[in-house]
């Protein structure tokens, strides 16, 4: 079996590798820059690379079709995020092959798929089969493969690429790991009655290494308190530790969060879903809580030095 | 100016029970209109608002209830609307979704813009937009959580992990919508009484020459998490509570 | 029905997000009644013609109970009653020049329209109403007083205005309720509060969004363009306009006591007492809520029976029957649809226990609401025993 796999960023890649020595198979990665293919190059036998330069879905994936006509891969994988759903989908469209998305295991019977993937707004796991070729879409987890000394091949893709459509972008301001890189991910949700309640957030944030904070999606989308949430349209996490203060637990927002070590929720109200979904259920008000830890661990902190 | 909404009639997710073995009752849960689905039909209508657009809207499927959301995007202002009548319509693949808006194109079109929720409540591939642009040919802007047109260029904007990516093109464009984009109106007593009496018009699969594709499905069942579920009343120990946290983040090297 | 999701839709965006603070602060926002307005909430079975929605009584109580579920203080569904149903009222009998002029204002939600009828010296006696109007030349000057009348503040601050569905003694005091006349009364219009309108504002201790209070008029002079009906008639008309505003206060109050259910299925489910029992275990409040569920959903159809046979005879226009065959129906729905509430809440709050005692828990807002058409605002419960009693016994046995 010959896999194609679409290399987004370092943390895919790694975990993609997961997915492969699943299936079995030689694989193969295309990534959006040479500075990427050096990483993929440590996973996979052969990388392709392309200058990709800002995203644009199309050029993107005309690129990744090039390669596609290359090696004729049977299954071809890209991260379940929307860059890589829009990408998936325009190649899985020019190839007229089947396209599978938020796939969280994958297993095959001589060619034929396996696949479990999350439905109903990440509240059931359907187990679907597919014959090859076949697109995927995988949700980013947390497994590392192995770290290996070995070096794969790197080879520029020459070909003319251009925008179909006008894109810029306004990155993302602030300090701190992006989310997804973090290992403690600090949510807030409806618990919290005003936005400069989410200072203890990120005062807590401040306090801990490698961490970041986002909220649920109403306390974004709504109320307008951060730009971007985590759950099904937004951000998915795979942090050691995931601290969910004030978060009722929906499966809309917990499909971010499942792949997380740990998950510790704080709520006051000891019926919320998110009791069924934590390792460590806090039952309490979350505006005794936060100061309190957020006192503990200055204290400990000064007292140490 | 012509504009092409794409509405799915999807399961509503936070009414879903489930069997004691953990599969979905999913025949009985109620059916609705995707919320994403219904911001598509809104943008649609502002449009058709301020340059004279004409709307229509297509669904897979051909229930009573895909007759009643197309009935509820008629009395949202839309002026015309197919039901496409294929045997379970759940099942279908995606690419043969994209076959469907092909043919669909090919038998009513060419429209000037296609308008479509970025994914469903129920299976949200968030694929349908990119499958539907390859297949017929003109270009993508997904995950719009903001639109603009200026009668000429379309302006898109999408949040992403990055930033936020602004886009711009002309028509014919495919153009995913997510539910911040805006808020959909609320048909009132009048637009609801004229969508009744208004004609849905029903097209057979074999009439548009499409052959249909289905999802192989196994098994579905609720997704549960084995977590440690351990439970501490901070009411009545808040000491006790906050050490436990603190204990945790020191132990995954967290605190400083 | 679609319609009543639509009405659902926009309580869930508009209303139920406000309505606590609709009830501290004792005020609908002047926005969100212009929002009804345009959602066409408003005078829904008045003419399209006039500005209306052309839709029926049955409608109008649907939005009623909805709004009245959203907002369990029924502030926000009595001001859209009061502007269904005596607009309804006064677009049957009044002439075409008021229609054109009133009725267009306030389906857009920029004009009030209500009901003057009560006096201080009685609210249920409507035939010993003291105000007067005098013809003189085509104008009518009326003298008087009315009290416990809703919109008060609404019309003055509403950008057109508004004014009521007024009755006023015209005839000789000897052919009692015979000598009454309905009037628009519009006390402010164009922004601008007529000369002799004097009003005062109550503080009231339920249903607080909505305004009550009392007004005199001193020399008021209402043109006679502006009479509802004939002469001496309003009585009838008043009484028929009571009919159908009845039935959307039973609506009215039927979301309110549903919202109540629904708080106590959550709570008696959730709440754990005595080693975990979650108290719907008891079979002391398991069988107490099913009877109180039971009595809302008889007196619910009551209402639905009631606006059914309203449409049939004022929409329809239906022969097989006459408006005096609402008189029970009505009364039977008005008598029973707050009291199966009442007990409701009454209920609700002895399970919540302490916490009901405290502002933080928003049911005691939902129970003085609808407590005051126990008391019996737009017809005293007794009036409504005594409708049933003369109407099936025989009045000629009632009266002694």
């Amino acid at each position: 079996m010959k896999i194609l796999c679409y290399g987004e960023n370092s943390e895919w890649i790694k975990y993609s590798r997961i997915i492969i020595d699943k299936l079995g198979g030689y694989p193969y990665c295309v990534t959006p820059s040479r500075e990427l293919a050096e990483e993929s190059s440590k996973y996979f036998e052969e990388t392709y690379f392309f200058n990709g330069g800002v995203y644009e879905p199309s050029k993107y994936c005309r690129a990744i079709l090039e390669v596609a006509g290359r090696i004729f891969p049977d299954v071809s994988l890209f991260p379940s995020t929307i860059k890589g759903r829009t990408i998936a989908g325009l190649y899985a469209g020019a190839r007229d092959e089947s396209i599978i998305t938020d796939i969280v295991d994958v297993d095959h019977e001589d060619s034929v798929l396996k696949l479990k993937r999350l439905v109903y707004g990440g509240s059931c796991i359907a187990t679907i089969k597919s014959t090859l070729p076949a697109t995927l879409c995988i949700t980013p987890g947390t497994q590392k493969p192995p770290e290996t000394s070995r070096k794969g091949s790197i080879e520029e893709l020459r070909i003319s690429l251009e925008n179909r459509i006008t894109v810029s972008l306004n990155p993302r301001v602030g300090g701190g790991p992006p989310l997804e890189k973090s290992d403690l991910v600090v949510a807030a949700g409806r618990g919290f009655k005003n936005r400069e309640d989410l200072e203890m957030v990120r005062e807590l944030v401040s306090l801990t290494v490698n961490s970041a904070w986002s909220v649920t999606r109403p306390l974004a989308a709504e109320y307008g308190w951060a730009d971007n949430w985590i759950g099904i349209s937004g951000v998915t996490v795979n942090p050691r530790i995931y601290l969910a203060v004030g978060v009722s637990g929906q499966p809309l927002h917990m499909v971010g969060a499942r792949n997380s070590k740990i998950i510790i929720a704080i709520n006051k109200d000891p019926n919320a879903p998110i009791s069924q979904e934590a390792d460590y259920f806090i039952v309490g008000d979350l505006y005794k809580i936060l100061p309190k830890l957020i006192e503990k661990i200055k204290t400990t902190k000064t007292s140490s030095t | 100016m012509k504009i092409l909404t794409l509405i799915k009639l999807t399961v509503d997710v936070s009414q879903l029970k489930y069997e004691k073995d953990g599969s979905p009752l999913v025949e009985i849960a109620p059916n609705k209109m995707g919320d994403s689905d219904k911001c598509a039909v809104e943008e649609a209508i502002r449009l058709k608002e301020r340059y004279g657009a004409s709307v229509t809207v297509l669904t897979v499927g051909a229930t009573r209830d895909h007759e009643r959301i197309i009935r509820d995007a008629y009395a949202m202002g839309v002026d015309e609307g197919y039901i496409i009548e294929v045997e379970e319509y759940q099942k279908l693949q995606a690419t043969t979704i994209g076959d469907i808006v092909k043919a669909f194109v090919e038998k009513t079109g060419p429209y000037d813009l296609i308008l479509l929720g970025a994914g469903s409540l129920d299976t949200h591939s968030y694929t349908l937009g990119s499958i539907i642009s390859s297949k017929i040919g003109i270009p993508i802007i997904s995950s719009v959580d903001s639109l603009s047109y200026n009668g000429s260029i379309v302006k898109a904007e999408s949040v992403m992990e990055d930033g936020v990516y602004v886009f711009q093109a002309p028509p014919p464009l495919v153009i995913t919508l997510t539910t911040e984009a805006n808020e959909p109106r609320i048909p009132t007593l009048k637009t609801i009484l004229k969508s009744k009496k208004m004609e849905v018009k029903k097209l057979r699969l074999e009439e548009l020459g499409v052959k249909p594709r289905y999802v192989t499905i196994e098994d579905v069942r609720k997704y549960f998490v084995e977590r440690k579920k351990i439970i501490i009343d901070a009411g009545e120990d808040l000491e006790k509570a906050v050490e436990t946290i603190y204990s945790i983040l020191k132990m995954e090297g967290l605190v400083k | 029905m679609r319609f009543r999701e639509s009405v659902r839709e926009f309580c869930k965006r508009y209303i139920e997000p406000k309505w606590v603070e609709i009830d501290e602060r004792g005020r609908i926002p002047v926005d969100l009644i212009k929002k009804m307005g345009e959602q066409g909430l408003l005078a829904i079975p008045v003419s399209e013609e006039y500005g209306g929605m052309g839709g029926t009584i049955t409608m109008a109580a649907i939005a009623a109970e909805e709004i009245g579920y959203h907002d369990p203080s029924v502030a926000t569904a009595v001001y859209v009653l009061l502007n269904n149903g005596w607009p309804f009222l006064m677009e049957k009998y009044s002439g075409e020049e008021a229609k054109q002029e009133i009725l267009p204002k306030v389906a857009k939600g920029d004009a009030f329209y209500g009901i003057a009828s009560t006096e201080s010296h009685g609210g249920s006696d409507v035939a010993g109403i003291k105000t007067t109007a005098v013809k003189k030349n085509s104008t009518w000057i009326l003298n008087g007083e009315k009290t416990y009348i809703s919109g008060i503040r609404e019309i003055q601050e509403l950008p057109e205005g508004g004014g009521y569905f007024l009755v006023a003694k015209t005839g000789k005091p000897e052919y009692g309720h015979r000598n009454i006349t309905a009037f628009n009364l519009i006390v402010k219009w164009n922004g601008k509060v007529k000369a002799g309108w004097k009003p005062t504002i109550f503080e009231e201790i339920g249903r607080r969004g909505i305004s009550t209070g009392s007004f005199t008029l001193e020399d008021f002079e209402v043109e006679d363009k502006y009479r509802i009906g004939e002469e001496n008639k309003g009585f009838y008309y008043l009484m028929e306009g009571f009919n159908v505003a009845r039935i959307l206060v039973a609506a009215a109050t039927i979301g309110s006591g549903r919202w109540a259910l629904d708080q106590a299925v959550e709570w008696i489910r959730n709440r754990r007492l005595f080693e975990g029992r979650s108290i719907a275990s008891f079979q002391g409040v398991s069988f107490k809520f099913s009877e109180l569920y039971s009595e809302l959903e008889a007196a619910r159809l009551l209402t639905y029976r009631a606006a059914w046979l309203a449409d049939k005879i004022y929409v329809e226009k239906d022969s097989r029957w006459r408006e005096r065959d609402l008189n029970v129906p009505v009364a039977l729905c008005k008598l029973k649809a707050p009291e199966a509430t009442s007990k409701i809440y009454e209920e609700l709050m002895k399970w919540y226990g302490a916490y009901a005692y405290t502002k933080d828990c928003n049911a005691f807002r939902g129970w003085l609401g609808t407590f005051s058409y126990t008391i019996g605002a737009e017809g005293a419960q007794n009036i409504m025993r005594l409708i049933i009693a003369r109407d099936i016994i025989g009045s000629e046995y009632v009266k002694g």
